[in-house]
């Protein structure tokens, strides 16, 4: 398992309301995730919402592709990092 | 009997047998150390289960097992008709799909046992395949046992697990008991607990071993020892005597050779270490076998293994692997010569060759009194044997000693035979060089005289071929003529389909268009007489013949056909060839969800040979580098390496294509253009089509010289020669989007945003960067930041679920249907059509479909 990070765009901007139908949508991309071994850790979106970036551990860039059509979710780039803390050398 | 800690692996087979009860049958396969309590498993869970039918086969651990020796065990409960089709050569296929139809007609459901598979042999592992791909819709549950730590790297079974893989197969592994368990058996048994688990790790066997004896015994040998120690002697012999006979062994068998006494029979059975099962006697388990049979002295031994050798020839019935297996414990060199023939021949004519290559090894080695021609003859079925099953060493050393003895008895023909498979094997291992020397010594030694024989016609094919495989087509041509005319006049058919193969494929790739139709023959020969591999290898040249010329329509048709005639043969490893090789052209047709599914799935089956890796590593490379995803690099590295292992054209070439593009995509220019160049040379030299073109192109763009692009129609040249939208349009003419594209970046602002938008739509996200920066530079206004893939295939707007519910709600489906045909609720598909005539703005499913005709989406 590694992890990557997905860049996502969203022209028309990213709504996820905080309500039960927020919930259920990324319940659901919970769901269809685990069903090819991927995990969605966290994600970072942009002030304006066009643009997202997400955490995610799975076997291979090409599962996160396969899950994102799935939950009809953009990708521009998938990129494979490794965890860095600055605090880990104090 | 309750079994402790069991609780979910039962569950999971009885799960799995109510499935198969109504019809979904499937295959289990039970991993664990030996004595874990695997077989303890199935036997408790087989007294549950009625009305059914159990079928119970084992694997033994013989020098060489015998050949579908699990089947033999059940075969006569299951439909006692199979047993005539046994070891007859050809009755395999039918044997197989005899079984298959015997458990399907079953009323009542029927679970199949087949134990400790790491010792089966090649045949009983096809069986397995054969039936676990296809138990799907069959009321009957398979449950396989072996053990995991006794299957290394290269084990055959593993090969087997790696292809048992999908819906109808689960696997179970039954870890050790806890110490809270073992407590609780040594609290059952009146036993202090202290030491066991540690002593034991938790081995069920080994637990009750312990348990049944007084004090600790530091392992299962001394276990056993001490409770045979206490036994008189007429006891032990009899203990000893079934020790040293792997799985069962039969009551008649252990009458006829020691003629034991009824009281001592009785106190054998009554100590504890053997199993009465009627008409056979067993170990309660096969450690406390191993254990027993470690403890006897080798001289005793051997006496022991001749008096049941003795036993076994009295017994006509009794398979040969197991005479030859005790005759080789007995040191009787002549009695395991005799029957390692007939032995290797039964193993043969079910498919068990590796078997019977350790068979005919065996007798090699213990075949010192042959005269010569036989002993040559037997080296050659060795060789033969070995490279059926890639043991390519030791079937050039056989081979080579086949040759010396020939040489020595002036047998021409064969020497010419044997210097011919020579070649072959060193083709096979990688050694053109010596393939080369052995291919022309055959022919001078056997093109004598007016009238050539089969052997010279042989010898002229395996030349053709190995010319063919090294693009140098006028020699195959020349040779392979030769082998034609030799083929007809003689009327040898095999013959004839290989040398027709090679011809037909050198003249294609030569850009003679009639070569099809001669590969076309050489499939209807091989296909008229059986002939699998020359099928094989006819089917393998067509999709590659039509690779190597763009046609992909054609490659896609034959792959349909070809693919039909393997999946019903299990032709694994030529399917997987031709599959790789797919993915190459799903990636250039655009079709790249498609093409990187099927490159990952074959990258991760254990084993595959390089052949088979380097198209779908060059696929998920190229994937990667288009889309901007990371792991590209590590990908083309190990391509690179394993390409020019090869030493082949046919490798290397798309492997540097794929080198260069990446480079381009990420903008590096690259130091070193050897590989290239030696690479272009070579494919002028043998004027292939295709990568003259591709390499030459790549020379070109990367400005490492001056590169010929030899057809001057060709949509490379054409580029190269600043003609990029005609160069484009030629591209979309061939079906291929991301070259068209790419042409495209030559040109001027409107022919970018063309482009732009074709990488938009394939999903190439990092070729669509290069193309805005491009556009940017050029002082283009209002560079699109680039919407989504899915978006962009269709304006609407629709989501990919929703094409797929406007495309059935277009061929007339209910809501009804298209729920069913999508495995969602009738809800859900409400909603969909709902949202689409929303996006669409139209008010009726009618006007929906009229657009979905209009836009082609009813085609998706």
């Amino acid at each position: 398992m590694s992890r990557f990070i997905v860049e996502r765009t969203f022209p028309a901007g990213l709504a996820v309301p905080v309500s039960s139908d927020g919930a259920k949508a990324c319940a659901g991309i919970v769901v269809n995730n685990a069903e090819h071994g991927v995990t969605w850790v966290q994600s970072y979106v942009s002030a304006d919402k066009t643009r997202s970036f997400c955490v995610y551990d799975a076997p291979s860039p090409e599962a996160i592709r396969q899950v994102a059509r799935r939950n009809d979710l953009p990708v521009d780039r998938i990129t494979a990092v490794s965890d860095l803390s600055p605090y880990f050398y104090l | 009997m309750d079994l402790l800690e069991r609780e979910a692996a039962a569950q999971t087979l009885a799960g799995a047998f109510d499935a198969a009860a109504q019809g979904r049958g499937s295959t289990l396969l039970i991993s664990g150390e030996a004595g874990i309590g695997k077989t303890a498993l199935l036997t408790h869970f087989a007294g549950t289960v009625a009305p059914a039918r159990v079928l119970w086969g084992g694997c033994e651990a013989l020098f060489s097992p015998r050949p579908l020796g699990p089947l033999h065990d059940f075969a006569a409960d299951l439909e006692p008709s199979l047993l005539e089709r046994f070891g007859q050569e050809g009755q395999r296929a039918p044997l197989f799909a005899g079984v298959l139809a015997a458990l399907s007609e079953s009323p009542v459901p029927t679970l199949i046992v087949i134990e400790d598979l790491h010792w089966a042999d090649a045949a009983t592992l096809d069986l397995v395949k054969f039936l676990a791909r296809r138990l799907g819709r069959v009321n009957a549950l398979m449950a396989l046992t072996y053990r995991d730590d006794e299957i290394g790297e290269g084990h055959a079974l593993r090969l087997v697990l790696g292809d048992l893989q999908g819906r109808t197969t689960r696997r179970i592994a039954i870890p050790p008991l806890s110490e809270d368990a073992v407590r609780e058996l040594a609290d059952r048994a009146g036993h202090p607990a202290d030491g066991i688990h540690t002593l034991t790790g938790g081995n069920p066997f080994f637990v009750t071993e312990v348990l049944r004896t007084s004090g600790l015994p530091a392992s299962i040998l001394d276990a056993v020892m001490a409770r045979m120690a206490r036994q008189s002697d007429a006891v032990r012999l009899l203990l000893e005597f079934v020790a040293i006979v792997p799985g069962r062994l039969e009551r008649r068998l252990l009458e006829r050779a020691l003629e034991p006494d009824e009281e001592s029979m009785q106190q054998a059975l009554g100590c504890g270490l053997l199993l009465d099962e009627g008409d056979c006697f067993a170990y309660r388990h096969e450690l406390a076998r191993r254990a027993a049979e470690q403890a006897i002295a080798p001289s005793r031994s051997r006496r022991l293994h001749a008096r049941m050798l003795e036993a076994l020839e009295a017994w006509p019935q009794a398979a040969s692997a197991r005479r030859v297996h005790h005759a080789a414990a007995a040191g009787d060199d002549a009695a395991a010569l005799r029957h390692a023939l007939p032995a290797a021949q039964a193993a043969i004519s079910h498919g068990a060759h590796r078997e019977a290559a350790s068979l005919y090894g065996l007798a090699l080695s213990r075949g010192g009194a042959l005269d010569p021609a036989t002993r040559a003859d037997l080296h050659e079925r060795h060789a033969y044997e070995c490279y059926l099953t890639s043991q390519l060493p030791a079937a050039i050393t056989s081979r080579e000693a086949a040759l010396g003895i020939w040489r020595e008895l002036g047998a021409r023909e064969a020497e010419g035979r044997s210097l011919r498979w020579l070649s072959r094997l060193h083709w096979y291992s990688g050694n053109t060089p010596e393939a080369l020397q052995y291919a022309d010594v055959a022919i001078a030694l056997l093109d004598q005289g007016d009238e050539p024989t089969r052997e010279a016609g042989w010898a002229f094919s395996n030349r053709a071929q190995l010319d063919m495989l090294a693009e140098r087509y006028a020699g195959a041509l020349a040779h392979g003529t030769r082998a034609i005319s030799i083929a007809e006049r003689l009327g040898d058919q095999e013959l004839l389909a290989h040398a027709l193969n090679n011809v037909g494929t050198s003249l294609e790739l030569s850009g003679d268009g009639r070569g099809r139709a001669d590969i076309e023959r050489s499939l209807a020969i091989a296909l008229e007489h059986g002939y699998e591999e020359h099928v094989a290898r006819a089917y393998v040249n067509l999709v590659s013949n039509a690779f190597f010329t763009l046609d992909y329509a054609r490659a896609r048709a034959t792959y349909a056909e070809a693919g039909l005639y393997f999946a019903a043969r299990d032709l694994d490893s030529w399917d997987r060839y031709i599959h790789a090789m797919m993915t190459c052209i799903d990636f250039d047709s655009g079709r790249w969800d498609e093409a990187g599914e099927s490159a990952g799935r074959i990258l991760s089956l254990p084993q595959a040979p390089s052949i088979v890796r380097i198209p779908a590593l060059v696929t998920l490379a190229r994937l990667r580098y288009c889309r901007g995803d990371s792991g590209g690099a590590a990908l083309l590295a190990e391509a690179e390496r394993l390409a020019m292992q090869t030493g082949e054209l046919q490798r290397i070439a798309p492997v540097l294509v794929a080198v260069y593009e990446a480079a381009w995509i990420e903008r590096r220019s690259m130091e070193n253009h050897d590989a290239l160049h030696a690479a272009y040379a070579l494919a002028t030299a043998a004027r292939n089509p295709r990568w003259t073109d591709e390499l030459g192109f790549w020379l070109w763009r990367a400005g490492a010289g001056d590169a010929v692009i030899p057809r001057k129609d060709s949509p490379q040249a054409l580029q190269r020669a600043g003609y990029w939208r005609v160069a484009s349009a030629a591209w979309k003419q061939l079906g291929f989007p991301l070259y068209q594209a790419t042409a495209l970046m030559d040109g001027d602002e409107p022919a970018l945003r063309e482009a732009l938008a074709i990488f938009s739509g394939l999903g190439a996200s990092a070729l669509e960067n290069g193309c805005r920066d491009q556009l940017r530079r050029l002082g283009a206004r209002g560079v699109p930041r680039g919407p989504r893939a899915e978006t962009q295939r269709n304006p609407s707007g629709l989501t990919v679920r929703e094409i797929e519910v406007l495309g059935l709600l277009a061929q007339g489906l209910s809501n009804a249907q298209i729920a069913k045909r999508l495995v969602r609720s009738e809800k859900t598909v409400d909603h969909h059509v709902s949202a689409i005539l929303g996006k669409l703005g139209v008010r009726s499913r009618t006007e929906a479909a009229a657009v979905a005709h209009g836009s082609g989406v009813s085609l998706i």
